[in-house]
């Protein structure tokens, strides 16, 4: 009995943690309904691009950005079903509680009538002790007549049937009593049994629910892949603007622009401040305009600003990058010297060393890029300033420096899995190395690196890059991000594309 | 009319004492090709004794008909970091060689930094000797170019591209080392020019990679690189031919009046606008694209040629060039004679406008 007293305690116990989770999972199933809607949000804010003009690489773009919100939908709504039949579960658990309760309540009852039973024997005692005492009286009286034994003889006939009776009473309550710890002992059981589905389903719900908070803290990824797609479609919209494109080319852009700022507004709001992204757009374009027009934005309090607001460094790193590929674009369409450049890359250099210290890690697309110049090479600024440009955009830089070795490119390539490789040259014959770095990654088979020939004599022929046997040649230092991003979102693995 | 004619003609505008040019001067920059007349490799041609560099320019001179107009005392420009006492370091045969190290590690080396000195180069020295011995060669009849790093372009050669972008764009170290650097720049400069002059060389032209609009803002070119050109030139004294080495003509109504003779463009300056915005006030020397040159055919260089001319001819004041720095190595000499010989085939002056021009000259002169 004591046993399944203890057993019931500990179900009481582990009811009170099922308790605790049920609140934690009402919390995560009005999350998961945020998200949804969320992501719903994403999905309806986005209009379709007529095609009429714009290229594949576009049409791709907006393909993919459907694609995630979809993903982001799908994945809330199937974790908002698992978490509801988790729900369900719980409510039959509350069933089985209540249903042990009245067992307990009926054990108690039977214990109390065990108490009355022992009150009854103790009065038998008494009796019993009564009649000896008499029955000796008696019989010392025997001697003279017997008569008076009759009637100690039926007193004692009377506490016969009065024990026959108690033992019956007692019998028939100890069978209650059986009856009520062998309820309690299935009900236990019973419960044991549900606590265990119910504990296998809260760790369903914990695995559900690191997936959820997985999307949950994905958010901001997701955001930033959002963002990510807000930038070429921004310059795909200044692209359809230079080139004159339809009106309705560069509506259908500017919608879809609209859409993912509302969509990135939305999300934010679903977690932290919904004045973020205002903020950011505000910083992009002033950042990039003070860049456009040669001055040298001021980068210290611009960013401080930043993080005021409530924007996460990395964020803030990667308005920074975007504002500078802005500014690059913009700059492009007029006459841009190096030096511009270089404030571009000094407000970069900047804005690193000022959020340095605030990001611990994180931030990389996952693209990677071996950099260097070529053998002979000793013009180190174009590689400087492509890497700054490439790390702003959370490309990884894998930096073989000045005068390299073309083994040297191909070794980094190899071991770090990058890409691409970009060679830097001023002169003809270092350029001409680019012939051999690609002999070398053949021979390894990394028939998927691309090499982007950068430097001056191709500034003054760009075609000198198909001699030398390179797949794309960067006339700018801003040209190096848009071509990784290329290769890595568009070339195939296998084989090597067309230039 | 001889080439020193035809050049003082052209850069004059027609008003020398010789008049009108009877033809286009053309100025091709065949500095490594001595090499090929010589069967060795450019380190060792350059690495040979003057009397070699001599001959080279010569022959080439003569492989190309005699057209053009101009020799190049010079080698390279590169060698002038050697007055610094740099070493040259050739990591190809058949290229121009590298600076073996930067002078300058750190900026508070410019406090400490040499002057430069010509006798302590036996680069510069030998190249003297070049142009004494082109001079005494060609006397008259061609024009000997020497060459030489501008000041504001040569502290890149001394610590990096990279260093001095960072010095220039830094309001703090600009104002701690630009004049410091640029004034000992500055003096070797003057000296060596100078010294070409003496030598014998015509024209010096000033390479001034850094000052160019491929390089910087019009506002950083006028604030800091054309205060520096202008005191150079002045000091130089003689002809100067300046070359901001890459996009000239958004900076060139500034470079204008630098006090140079004439100017080379790139290969993306508009002539015809060009000679517009300077109206006359300096000559023009360019543009066919080096680079493009070395795999163009023949013909489609004397096209290129053709359309040059036919921007750069109307009013004089063009000398039809490559653009600069120099001629690759592996430019089929075949294209270095289509570029000469189009000036032959579409930059001649009419006679008839060659005397109506001395007519109209006449009042001027009496």
């Amino acid at each position: 009995m004591a046993t399944a007293l203890e057993e019931a305690a500990t179900a009481g116990a582990d009811l009170g943690l099922i308790e605790l989770a049920r609140v934690e999972l009402y919390h995560q199933i009005n999350f998961l309904r945020d998200l949804s809607a969320t992501a719903n949000a994403i999905a309806d804010s986005l209009s379709p691009v007529e095609d009429d003009g714009l290229d594949d690489g576009f049409a791709k773009l907006n393909g993919d950005l459907l694609s995630v919100a979809d993903v982001v939908a799908e994945n809330c709504c199937s974790s908002l079903e698992s978490c509801r039949s988790i729900e369900s579960l719980m409510v039959e658990s509350d069933e089985g509680r209540r249903a042990m309760d009245r067992s307990l309540q009926s054990l108690c009852a039977s214990t109390s009538g065990i108490g009355t039973l022992i009150q009854n024997i103790e009065q038998f005692a008494e009796r019993t002790s009564l009649v000896a005492v008499n029955a000796r009286i008696e019989a010392g009286r025997a001697g003279a007549a017997g008569a008076g034994f009759a009637v100690v003889a039926a007193e004692v006939s009377k506490l016969a049937e009065l024990i026959a009776k108690v033992a019956h009473d007692i019998k028939a309550s100890v069978g209650e009593i059986t009856g009520g710890a062998d309820a309690i002992r299935h009900a236990v059981e019973d419960d044991h049994r549900r606590a265990a589905e119910q504990r296998e389903a809260i760790g369903s719900m914990v695995g559900i629910n690191e997936t959820l908070l997985s999307n949950g803290g994905r958010l901001p990824e997701m955001v930033a892949h959002l963002d990510r797609f807000l930038h070429p479609l921004e310059m795909a919209r200044e692209g359809a603007r230079h080139n004159r494109m339809s009106q309705i080319t560069i509506r259908n852009l500017e919608r879809n622009i609209e859409g993912i700022h509302d969509a990135i507004q939305k999300v934010c709001g679903a977690g932290a401040s919904g004045a973020a992204p205002r903020t950011l757009d505000r910083f992009i374009e002033a950042f990039a305009q003070d860049m456009t027009e040669g001055r040298e934005p001021p980068v210290g309090s611009m960013i401080d600003g930043l993080l005021d607001a409530g924007v996460d460094p990395l964020s803030a790193l990667d308005a920074v990058g975007k504002s500078v590929q802005i500014a690059n674009m913009r700059q492009k369409h007029a006459h841009v010297s190096v030096g511009d450049y270089y404030l571009n890359f000094l407000a970069i250099e900047r804005a690193m060393e000022r959020l340095s210290s605030e990001i611990h890690g994180g931030g990389s697309t996952g693209m990677k890029v071996v950099l260097g110049n070529a053998r002979g090479d000793y013009h180190s600024l174009g590689r400087e300033m492509v890497g700054m440009f490439l790390k702003a955009s959370g490309i990884e830089v894998i930096d073989v420096g000045l005068g390299a070795e073309p083994e040297r490119f191909v070794e980094a390539a190899a071991s770090s899995g990058a890409r691409v490789i970009g060679v830097s040259s001023l002169l003809v014959e270092s350029a001409k190395q680019i012939l051999r770095i690609r002999e070398l990654l053949d021979a390894r088979g990394l028939h998927h690196v691309k090499i982007v020939a950068g430097g001056a004599c191709f500034v003054v022929d760009p075609d000198f890059s198909k001699e030398v046997g390179a797949d794309y040649a960067a006339t700018a230092a801003s040209d190096m991000v848009g071509i990784v991003q290329e290769v890595y979102r568009h070339v195939p693995l296998e084989g090597r594309s067309a230039r | 009319m001889n080439s020193i004619e035809r050049v003082l003609a052209a850069l004059t505008f027609g008003q020398s004492e010789h008049g009108i040019p009877d033809r286009v001067p053309v100025f091709p920059v065949p500095l490594m090709q001595g090499a090929i007349v010589h069967g060795m490799t450019v380190e060792q041609y350059f690495k040979s004794p003057p009397e070699r560099l001599v001959q080279a320019q010569l022959k080439l001179n003569e492989m190309l008909g005699g057209v053009p107009d101009a020799v190049a005392g010079i080698p390279n420009v590169i060698q002038d970091v050697t007055a610094f006492g740099i070493d040259l370091a050739y990591h190809y045969q058949n290229s121009t060689p590298a600076t073996s190290r930067m002078l300058i590690q750190g900026f508070d080396d410019i406090a400490s930094m040499g002057r430069g000195s010509i006798s302590g180069s036996k680069e510069l020295e030998k190249t003297l000797e070049v142009i004494r011995q082109l001079s005494a060669k060609v006397g008259d009849s061609r024009i000997v170019i020497g060459a030489c790093i501008a000041p504001f372009s040569m502290p890149s050669m001394l610590m990096g591209t990279s260093k001095w972008m960072r010095l220039l764009f830094t309001p703090e170290l600009k104002r701690r080392w630009f004049a410091p650097i640029i004034e000992v720049c500055t003096d070797f400069c003057v000296e060596w020019a100078r010294a070409q002059h003496r030598a014998g060389a015509h024209v010096v032209v000033l390479a001034d990679g850094m000052a160019s609009s491929t390089m910087l803002p019009r506002r950083c070119v006028e604030e800091w690189a054309i205060p520096v050109v202008r005191e150079t030139i002045a000091r130089i004294g003689g002809l100067v031919a300046y070359e901001p080495v890459g996009i000239a003509e958004p900076v060139i109504d500034l470079l204008a009046d630098v006090g140079a003779v004439a100017l080379l463009i790139g290969e993306e300056d508009d002539i015809a606008r060009c000679k517009k915005k300077t109206a006359g006030r300096v000559g023009l020397i360019g543009n066919i694209n080096n680079m493009k040159m070395r795999r163009w055919s023949p013909a489609r260089v004397e096209l290129k040629a053709k359309a040059a001319l036919a921007q750069g001819m109307p009013g004089y004041g063009f000398i039809l060039a490559n653009q600069g720095p120099e001629i690759p190595f592996d430019t089929p000499v075949a294209n270095i004679a289509a570029l000469v010989e189009a000036v032959e085939k579409y930059g001649r002056y009419a006679p008839r406008a060659r005397e109506k021009a001395s007519v109209e000259r006449e009042p001027v002169a009496a």
